[in-house]
């Protein structure tokens, strides 16, 4: 009911004033338009196989040349992108609407069933990401679904253990027993009262994560893991170029500059976000 | 008038202790009192006495172990959470610390109409804050502002405009003034009296600022060790305390005219542990009055109106007997 002051231009204007968020800011812009526009901007069909314009070097008509097939590279790069971005995009959504919940349950709930939540969060964290990547693929066979549900399962425990030991720090504040005495419902209370306050730095850790969803997306469809050919992701490019580094070093760059220029986008404008909207995590993670 | 709150022998326990050997402690130990529509009833006591443990047992926040609490007539103590909520539109409760009460990321105009989303009561929530905010003498832009952008007394006014929001009939304030300058503790105080003349409120003023008991209570109850010791009409136990506790917290009470004999009573040893409550009275290994009897049997309250937990009660005017014969 009362209006939005401008912290989010003032935030803006401040994430602008430090270099490196501003070189963040259009790397990411950048990445955000090609992937959106990928269609207008890229001219050829990404899909369309021609073997007579195998590995031609870069020219006006294939601005990134061709890869083994014949397809355009920077239109499968622009395209690739949208992969990345909508990985990125969904399977952070997810990790944070479900870490938010298991820590809210955690933090608030019976001690019984936060001993249980921990003790989960902790097994699926004592895996390492790839080894869980494997075991989820041969589970279900290589595709998009299984690089976000890996993803999920990597990010949730970390999110949800934030949010569980600010509601715990919360639980008795006066604020709190203010509102049940008031007569607010337990969701109410969680919604109203503990998630504005708990959800900062969550935000801030997840926009730091992203650039590491890129990288896992891109490693597991490298491995043969994710998104099935012919689709284009940055991973696969890479594969591609890979293997014929020796003749045609451009497709290895295709797929790799992305990767780096995204994630090194995402970490500056991620860390400047930090610095900007919690000083106290500076230096940290 | 019949009361609008029947507090009887309630008890609090707590359980403390490593789980082989748990103990129970009692916080509140029987405590029975009754706050009729419209009077102001204040609760004293020192620090660990019980009286946040009772006032919180009173709002249900916390468990009741034994006892009853009747409100409006109905027993609330065993009543499930889901019926008691809509009784918390009658009750109100404040809390000590003005700014932590308040949610942080909440604005003021939000959090003094947050009973009406919560009972999903049908209003015009801005002219509600402008109501509100004006019964309490704050300006109508503080609706824009969040509580760290507040003071003590400008955020304890609005501590009062949300319990006022839904007009309870009961008001429960824990320490109403704490952490407030004493010329904004007045303001606070003040501003209570009228608006309990104004709408009719029943309050609880739960507090160990004697002064505050003073200026606004029609009747008092002294707290010791989650016990009442002494209970009566506040003006009558200000003239004449029957009981040495009563009659040590008031003689310890800062007395403004400079010429006026102050007879301090000073009381020997610490607060006895809630997990160790001496024999007999539990007040004896503190009282300058202390007599045999007293480390033996433990006194019954007397009286009606006036209830005093004590063997001997003192004659007006009393003054501690000397060294020699205390025991």
């Amino acid at each position: 009911m009362f209006a939005a002051d401008s912290d989010a231009v003032g935030a803006f204007r401040r994430i602008f004033a430090e270099p490196l968020g501003g070189l963040g800011i259009v790397l990411v812009v950048a990445m955000i338009a090609g992937a959106v526009f990928a269609d207008l901007l890229a001219g050829a069909d990404p899909f369309r196989i021609s073997p007579r314009d195998r590995f031609l070097d870069p020219s006006l008509d294939h601005l990134l040349g061709t890869d083994h097939l014949g397809r355009d590279l920077f239109s499968r790069v622009l395209h690739g992108g949208r992969i990345a971005l909508s990985v990125a995009l969904f399977s952070t959504a997810a990790s944070l609407a479900i870490g938010i919940v298991l820590g809210l349950i955690a933090g608030f709930g019976p001690r019984w069933l936060d001993n249980i939540l921990i003790l989960l969060f902790d097994a699926i964290k004592s895996f390492p990401t790839v080894m869980l990547a494997l075991a989820l693929v041969t589970l279900f066979g290589p595709s998009l679904t299984a690089v976000i549900v890996v993803v999920v399962l990597v990010n949730v425990p970390g999110y949800a253990r934030i949010i569980r030991t600010q509601t715990l720090a919360l639980k008795s504040a006066e604020f709190v027993a203010a509102a049940e005495s008031m007569g607010a419902g337990t969701a109410r209370v969680l919604r109203v009262h503990i998630l504005p306050n708990v959800i900062g730095p969550l935000l801030i850790l997840a926009s730091m994560d992203i650039p590491v969803v890129i990288a896992i997306e891109a490693g597991m469809s490298f491995l043969g893991l994710g998104v099935r050919p012919p689709t284009p992701s940055w991973g696969a490019i890479l594969n591609d170029g890979f293997t014929a580094i020796r003749d045609t070093p451009w497709i290895a760059v295709a797929g790799g500059l992305p990767i780096i220029l995204t994630t090194l986008g995402f970490t500056f404008l991620g860390e400047t976000l930090r610095d900007v909207f919690d000083p106290r995590l500076r230096g940290r993670g | 008038m019949s009361a609008i709150l029947e507090v009887r022998d309630l008890e609090v326990a707590f359980r403390v202790g490593p789980l082989v050997r748990r103990r129970s402690l009692l916080a509140v130990a029987g405590v029975s009192f009754d706050v009729r529509p419209g009077e102001t009833f204040a609760l004293v006591g020192e620090s660990g006495s019980g009286k946040t443990t009772l006032a919180r047992a009173v709002n249900r926040l916390q468990r009741v172990s034994a006892g009853s609490v009747n409100f409006e007539g109905r027993r609330i103590d065993t009543m499930s959470r889901g019926r008691i909520r809509p009784m918390r539109q009658r009750m109100a409760m404040m809390f000590q610390d003005p700014v932590g009460s308040l949610s942080p990321r909440m604005r003021v105009g939000d959090a003094v109409t947050e009973p009406f989303r919560i009972h999903k009561v049908e209003a015009s929530l801005k002219e509600e804050t402008e109501r509100l905010l004006s019964l309490v003498g704050l300006p109508a832009d503080f609706a824009n502002r969040y509580p760290h952008q507040l003071s003590g007394g400008q955020a304890r006014r609005v501590g009062v405009a949300r319990a006022i929001a839904l007009r309870p009939k009961l008001i429960i304030a824990d320490e109403p003034t704490a952490g407030l300058d004493v010329s904004v503790q007045g303001e606070v105080l003040n501003l209570l009296n009228d608006l309990r003349s104004r709408l009719g409120l029943a309050m609880i003023i739960i507090t160990h600022n004697l002064s505050v008991v003073s200026h606004v209570a029609d009747r008092m109850a002294v707290m010791y060790l989650g016990r009442f010791v002494e209970t009566g009409p506040t003006e009558e136990i200000f003239r004449a305390p029957k009981h040495p506790y009563t009659a040590a917290l008031l003689s310890a009470n800062p007395e403004p005219d400079p010429d006026k004999k102050s007879a301090r009573i000073s009381l020997p040893a610490e607060v006895p542990s809630l997990l160790a409550r001496p024999a007999g009275c539990e007040f004896h290994t503190r009282c300058p009055w202390a007599r045999d009897r007293c480390a033996k049997a433990a006194p019954r309250s007397e009286g009606r109106n006036r209830l005093v937990a004590c063997h001997f009660p003192l004659a007006p005017n009393a003054s501690p007997p000397e060294k020699e014969t205390v025991q």
